[in-house]
């Protein structure tokens, strides 16, 4: 927590007030003011480079030597899911879901968890033996397992290839669905956010520079054409501007904002988020 | 990858035309034919980026593969849409790994090496004064065995060794842990540590000799010296570059500072720690022999100095010899350890 920065009293809400946050002097958090209720799924989208993790990780309390002020309450079960899995690779899986657990059912809970991410039978596994989404998964496992208020993602899919992303969108949600913590999710991944989320929000040279309730139901696809307006509008929003053709100019820097002018650009799953086909399982 | 790209490409341009019989085809196809069929994914890039030079001459894909051609073939044999590469069907590249272990390849050296030995000594061009034969080493041996000297002098060096190593290890781990956890620690041990590290142990000899005589104690503290160095100094890096993401993830988790330290830092710092203690176990050998031969009264090295003043190279080779299994064994025995500590790193290299 930033020196500066009042800690409220605990409540089952993200609250922040007039938080800033300043690296040597660079004014990251300009002021944020920001809601989140329960249960609610949010995105935060972003350039890299605009804050989004810094306001990610006031929240997760994890900016020690940070320059700031503000104010920031936020839930007592916070869990935060980081871009690699980071797990310790000398505890096998379920130990790693355990990591901070304690109580008599614990173990219980660990592998009920890992088996509503499709690992079960996975426990006595040691992490370099999983893929890349397995051990995505066994993050995940790992933070539902104490049951949060509050998951913060900090870009989880960001490192998976195109198909196994699509799968953790599904068992995210369906995850979310179940336990309903409210959830903030980074990413810099327009599509990500709109297919997720129920509220985006941009972040733009250090404020919130759009929020967007997304009012379409769930499950959503890809291929929905009524999400390529809002898609339009987060686009505008990160200053990423399309013509006709469907190329795509960025005017930002760093945004993977991918062109989006209807359908048929972005029916196709796997290639709209432009990369092959990969294997997720590995079997030793 | 780009291999695969390129044949790719060139099916839909479709610049070239039907492929002649392998025996008309154009002089200019030669290298063409070449590049086609070369194997190496590395020519590739070449061939793509060379001058459009044999178009239109597409040999059929089914050419034998000629693997010395594959140099000339990246000079000019670009041709329409720069990829006329493609790789043979059912060729497998050459492997450039050293490929499958011999059987029992860690004996064979030295196997070779006593029989050499033997031979030699057995064709009377060894001079058995100065190498005697590998059987007189060995009766040697079952000489001084037999008459008790050898029995009492090993367990001599055993001794020092032991309680020399012991006291090292737990002065090593101790310090570690206390510069390693702690600021304050940090800024009492490590320094001084460092600066002890600068000092040659070997060469605080004669000051420990005035200081404790010349009996076992400052053999035993010559050891642990040269014994805790290399375990501290490993182990304190492996504590204090504990990866940060870890220590984050631990934050997160709400894990307490102990926790913390039980969880996370000492099983990240073992293989740090692992290094050091096969340093030290070698540093404890080495020391000994060292001290053993210079200012003992007996001992292995008192043994093998005094067959040095009688011109008994046998015995010398003997105390060489026993030297040598207490260093095998002693190593493997922490690998062993160390296999079974660090049983989580085997799926790495296996």
């Amino acid at each position: 927590m930033a020196t500066h920065t009042q800690q409220l009293t605990r409540s089952h809400t993200v609250r922040l007030r007039g938080l800033t946050r300043s690296f040597e002097g660079r004014t990251v958090l300009d002021g944020i003011d920001l809601d989140l209720p329960a249960g609610q799924f949010t995105a935060l989208l972003g350039h890299s480079g605009s804050g989004k993790s810094t306001l990610l990780r006031a929240i997760a309390g994890l900016d020690h030597d940070v320059a700031g002020s503000g104010e920031l309450t936020a839930p007592e079960r916070v869990s935060v899911v980081f871009q690699d899995s980071r797990l310790l690779p000398w505890r096998r899986v379920l130990d790693n879901v355990l990591l901070g657990t304690d109580g008599r059912d614990a173990a219980e809970r660990g592998r009920s968890a890992l088996a509503e991410v499709g690992l079960a039978g996975r426990e006595r596994a040691w992490p370099n033996e999983l893929s890349g989404g397995e051990a995505q998964r066994a993050a995940l496992a790992r933070s539902l397992v104490r049951e949060p208020e509050l998951l913060l993602a900090d870009e989880p899919f960001g490192a998976l290839d195109a198909l196994t992303r699509i799968r953790m969108h599904v068992l995210l949600r369906e995850l979310w669905e179940r336990h309903r913590p409210s959830v903030l999710l980074v990413t810099h991944d327009v599509d990500e956010a709109i297919v997720l989320a129920d509220r985006v929000l941009v972040l733009d040279h250090g404020r919130i520079g759009l929020d967007l309730s997304i009012d379409r139901p769930h499950p959503r696809s890809y291929r929905d054409p009524l999400l390529g307006e809002y898609r339009e509008r987060l686009l505008n929003a990160l200053g990423v501007t399309e013509d006709v053709t469907g190329t795509t100019a960025r005017t930002g820097s760093g945004t993977t904002a991918r062109p989006a002018t209807g359908p048929d650009t972005t029916a196709d799953d796997g290639a709209g988020h432009g990369a092959s086909a990969h294997q997720e399982e590995k079997h030793p | 990858m780009t291999s695969r790209t390129s044949t790719e490409d060139r099916s839909t341009t479709g610049s070239a035309p039907a492929s002649p019989p392998a025996g008309t085809t154009p002089p200019s196809a030669s290298a063409t034919t070449s590049t086609t069929t070369s194997t190496t994914a590395d020519t590739a890039p070449a061939s793509a980026a060379a001058s459009p030079a044999g178009v239109g001459t597409e040999p059929p894909p089914a050419v034998p593969v000629a693997a010395e051609a594959v140099g000339a073939g990246t000079a000019g044999g670009a041709g329409a849409g720069g990829r006329p590469f493609r790789r043979a069907p059912r060729t497998r590249r050459r492997t450039l790994a050293p490929g499958r272990r011999l059987p029992a390849s860690r004996i064979v050296g030295p196997a070779l090496f006593l029989a050499l030995w033997a031979v030699a000594s057995a064709a009377g061009q060894l001079d058995p004064g100065a190498i005697p034969a590998p059987w007189t080493v060995l009766r040697t041996t079952g000489d001084l065995w037999t008459d008790g000297t050898l029995p009492t002098d090993v367990l001599t060096s055993l001794e020092r060794a032991g309680y020399g190593f012991a006291f090292g290890l737990t002065a090593g781990v101790v310090l570690a842990l206390a510069s390693g956890l702690s600021r304050v620690g940090e800024a009492l041990i490590d320094g001084t540590v460092q600066l002890n590290r600068a000092i040659p142990t070997l060469g605080l000899i004669p000051l420990f000799i005035l200081w404790l005589g010349i009996g076992e104690t400052f053999k035993i503290a010559i050891i642990a010296i040269v014994v805790y160095i290399p375990i501290y100094l490993n182990l304190h890096s492996a504590l204090s570059g504990i990866d940060n993401r870890f220590v984050e993830l631990a934050e997160v988790q709400g894990l307490s500072r102990i926790r913390f330290i039980r969880q996370i830092v000492i099983p990240g710092a073992l293989p740090g720690f692992f290094v050091g203690l096969r340093l030290g176990v070698t540093g404890s050998w080495l020391s000994l022999v060292v001290l053993e031969q210079i200012n003992a009264t007996s001992g292995l090295g008192y043994m093998m100095f005094q067959a040095q003043n009688y011109g008994r190279t046998d015995i010398i080779l003997v105390g060489l010899l026993v030297y040598g299994i207490f260093g095998l064994v002693s190593d493997s025995a922490v690998r062993l350890v160390e296999r079974k500590v660090l049983s989580w790193r085997r799926t790495l290299s296996s």
